[in-house]
């Protein structure tokens, strides 16, 4: 489900002859589409990178995102923890994508040059995704998150997504293999610290 | 007249004659004008040397207040009971400055009642102490309270027998003549006396139980074999009493008067006008008691509660007991909070999974699969078919139509039970750091306003402190002008008598001739035990060590050397070596006057390797547990080197304290 909101919300439009029949929209790397997973699975690293963006255009729609993330328990319920691997939150993006390609829902394809795997939302997933927005209240979330999340990461690289959230220490510290560790304190001070000031 | 107890030996079978007889006998004067001079100087005939008793440290609790210290502050108490002989040992794991020589100061500042180099900005930090010791059969308490440095509280014989107080003292040199009346009679040990020289005056002094008690602080360097002070062979002295050698104390004695009737001969052979220096002295003090006496008219009388204290400084130290013990029990509660609190948002993310499981479920259930998600290989229409046909699922041919919607509810159910239980679990730990805090702050309050009122009561007792010292310089001062009268009455000043040095002289040559006699043997027992000892405790290739007023020779692989020239390794197993032999000795025979404890700060690597050190404290432990009379006590950063060498239940760490209190 977390995966078919990427796709849809954060996707790319892709041209008018996609590589893939049907396709409508592409993410174009792996690591890419690993570092929006991430945002999505964690609110409290999230929360910090909309920070860090605020602080950089000082664009108060950042400042309130944040602050609507802080201010519930997103964070601590939110969660779904992620391994690092070598370089970064890393978790094998085959099994929760194994479904949506199942269903015909998704497919992935190697750039033939780049022998970049690249991952495309078909037809039917979109129409799916607008379905489950429609009529399951749990789709909700991932629709409204995967959106933010599509919009802060536009016109950034997998590479930029990934200097960003390597900016934070329990992210980059984190030992390989293990989980990377929550936030939530020290982003909430964070918060409380810039609110005090403005 | 007894004299050492060395039946094989056959020389001795004939008793000789009483000290005073022989020295009357040989300096041809009657038995009263010994008796008249031996009188005046407190030397008594030589009793029986005593049967050991040894000093055993039973409990140590101190409590007081922490201030400016940066990382710490607050009350504490800090208790180390069931202790007994053997070794102990105060660790802290590579982390100094956590208060274990604090411990060991303590200790010896309740025992001797002077501290030794206690820091004053830690001693302020201390406000009761309660040190229960035991000698022989006799159980001792001393407790007190230090506020603004003036010690006040009582020595107690609490069994056998009803408890007692012995004597109350205040202030530090009342504490240290308590400690001393006590130990030095305890013990058997004689004031060592000794001249000091200043301009042409001489005079003597005496060092007593203090200089006694800290011979037993081993730490740093190590100048003498025994205690810190070289000068005055005093260790040679401390070793003689300790040991219980016959005569040492007689030969100390007129070796000393002696020394002081030279020194005043020489005084008086300048001739100097003694009359004119005693008037002028006489003025002098005398205009010194019409000061004393004005400001003694300044000063009210009043009396001082002694109960107060002493209830108010039990119920002080109960205080600050029970307020740490709040303090832990609320961030207990406060962990088990936090931790619940993790348990139950993770408990309620893995609810929100399951929900959503269930949700994208039912909209996937209504999809039809185009391919095998693992290899993603084209569902054939056959299967598809099936599938439409009698639910049988494309992909993996289970029965879909017998969902498992039971199993699915229970899942739900579970998970809601799960998250309602921690919910309830965090708020009763939640409510159990809040109320425990609230107690803790309570208890403080009521703490504080202890503490304040013991302050408070402290400074009464200043000022009448204050005139009982006045009182005390006016009888001083008072006694000073009579004995100036009666010198100036003796005119002219009587002179030194020839006959008195002559008889001295006689008697300190048979002190010393009896004295070198029986000493011989019990020295030579002393040395092969120290070496043995020494041996055991590494100091390889050590062969004989000879112990003599006028300095020790260490020979080693066939060199001989003093003890000065040994590493600092060396030295410190030698004076270790030292008090145990002394305590081995008194084992075997029953007889000595060593307490037989012993505080150890820091034996540092620079002094020895890792592995001698711990093969050092290894056998100690094991040497203090085949006498049973040595209680020795151990401070060190070094656990995980020394930790292996102490039985777990004799060690305090800072694991059970965060600092040591």
């Amino acid at each position: 489900m977390r995966l078919l909101f990427i796709l849809a919300e954060c996707g790319d439009p892709v041209g008018a002859l996609p590589p893939v029949p049907d396709a409508v929209r592409a993410i174009s790397s792996q690591k890419r589409l690993q570092k929006m997973d991430f945002w999505v699975r964690n609110p409290d690293h999230l929360a910090h990178a909309l920070l860090d963006v605020y602080g950089e255009t000082s664009e108060p729609k950042w400042l309130r995102c944040a602050q609507a993330i802080l201010g519930t328990e997103e964070p601590e319920v939110r969660r779904d923890a992620m391994a690092k691997y070598l370089y970064g939150a890393f978790e094998p993006i085959d099994t929760g994508l194994a479904p949506l390609i199942s269903y015909g829902l998704a497919k992935t394809l190697r750039h033939p040059q780049t022998r970049r795997l690249r991952f495309f939302l078909l037809e039917r997933g979109d129409q799916v995704a607008s379905k489950m927005q429609a009529e399951l209240p749990e789709a909700h979330w991932y629709g409204d998150r995967a959106r933010l999340v599509g919009e802060l990461c536009r016109g950034r690289s997998g590479e930029d997504l990934a200097r960003m959230q390597y900016q934070q220490p329990e992210y980059a510290n984190a030992p390989n293999g293990e989980t990377i560790a929550s936030i939530a304190a020290q982003v909430r001070a964070r918060l409380a610290n810039l609110e005090g000031r403005s | 007249m007894t004299i050492a107890e060395t039946p094989d030996d056959e020389a001795r079978a004939d008793p000789i004659a009483p000290f005073r007889e022989a020295v009357a006998e040989k300096a041809k004067v009657t038995l009263a004008v010994v008796d008249l001079l031996m009188d005046e100087l407190g030397v008594s005939e030589e009793g029986a040397t005593r049967r050991a008793d040894h000093l055993t440290l039973r409990r140590l609790v101190f409590s007081g207040e922490k201030r400016a210290t940066g990382y710490a502050d607050g009350p504490f108490t800090f208790e180390w009971k069931d202790l007994g002989p053997g070794l102990f040992a105060a660790f802290s794991n590579g982390v100094n400055q956590v208060g274990k020589s604090t411990i060991l100061e303590v200790m010896l500042w309740a025992l001797r009642g002077k501290t030794r180099s206690l820091k004053p900005e830690v001693r302020s930090w201390v406000n009761t102490v309660e040190l229960e010791f035991t000698i022989g059969a006799d159980h001792y308490k001393v407790d007190f309270t230090d506020f603004d440095a003036v010690p006040r509280g009582k020595l107690v014989l609490v069994s056998p027998g009803p408890a007692r107080i012995l004597k109350a003292f205040e202030g530090d040199d009342d504490f240290e003549t308590v400690m001393g009346d006590l130990m030095m009679r305890r013990f058997a040990l004689q004031p060592i006396p000794n001249v000091r020289h200043t301009d042409d005056e001489a005079s003597q002094y005496f060092h007593s139980w203090s200089a006694y008690a800290g011979s037993m602080f081993i730490e740093g360097s190590h100048p003498a074999i025994l205690g810190d002070i070289t000068v005055g062979a005093l260790w040679w002295r401390m070793i003689h009493l300790f040991v219980g050698m016959p005569y040492a104390a007689t030969h100390m004695a007129m070796r000393n008067a002696v020394t002081l009737e030279q020194a005043q001969r020489e005084g008086a052979a300048q001739g100097k006008s003694r009359q004119d220096a005693l008037s002028a002295e006489l003025r002098r003090v005398e205009a010194e008691r019409k000061r004393l006496e004005d400001r003694l008219k300044t000063l009210s009388a009043g009396a001082l509660k002694l109960e107060e204290i002493d209830a108010l400084s039990i119920e002080h130290a109960r205080l600050s007991r029970e307020g740490s013990e709040l303090l832990a029990r609320a961030a207990e509660a406060g962990r088990a909070a936090v931790a619940l609190k993790q348990e139950k948002d993770e408990a309620r993310a893995s609810q929100r999974r399951l929900d959503e499981g269930l949700a994208s479920k039912r909209v996937f259930a209504g999809l039809k699969p185009v391919c095998c998600p693992r290899c993603a290989e084209a569902i054939p229409d056959a299967r598809a078919r099936t599938e439409e046909s009698d639910g049988r699922c494309a992909v993996c041919d289970r029965d879909t139509l017998k969902d498992d919607q039971e199993a699915f509810k229970d899942a739900q159910e579970a998970a809601a039970e799960r998250v309602r239980t921690l919910s309830a679990a965090e708020a009763a730990a939640r409510k159990a750091n809040e109320d425990a805090t609230r107690a803790a702050t309570e208890v403080e309050r009521k703490r504080s306003a202890a503490a304040a009122r013991l302050k408070a009561i402290d400074e009464q007792a200043a000022a009448l402190r204050a005139r009982r010292e006045l009182e005390d310089q006016l009888l001083k001062v008072a006694g000073a002008i009579e004995q100036l009268r009666v010198l100036m009455a003796q005119n002219p000043a009587a002179q030194p008598s020839e006959e008195k040095l002559r008889i001295l002289k006689i008697a300190e040559a048979i002190a010393e001739a009896r004295m070198k006699t029986a000493s011989a043997d019990l020295l030579l027992d002393l040395e092969t035990e120290v070496v043995s000892v020494a041996q055991r405790f590494g100091f390889r290739g050590l062969q004989n060590i000879a112990i003599r007023g006028n300095g020790i020779m260490v020979t080693v692989s066939d060199v001989m050397s003093g003890y000065s020239k040994q590493t600092a390794g060396q030295r410190l197993r030698l004076r270790i070596a030292l008090v145990i032999a002394m305590m081995r000795m008194a084992d075997r025979s029953g007889y000595g006057n060593h307490p037989g404890v012993l505080f150890i700060d820091s034996p540092g690597s620079e002094e020895l390797s890792d592995e001698d050190l711990f093969a050092m404290m290894k056998e100690i432990g094991q040497v203090s547990g085949e006498t049973r009379n040595l209680q020795i006590f151990l401070a060190s950063a070094r656990s995980d080197i020394l930790g292996p060498a102490v039985s777990p239940r004799h060690i305090k760490g800072p694991e059970s304290f965060g600092a040591m209190f």
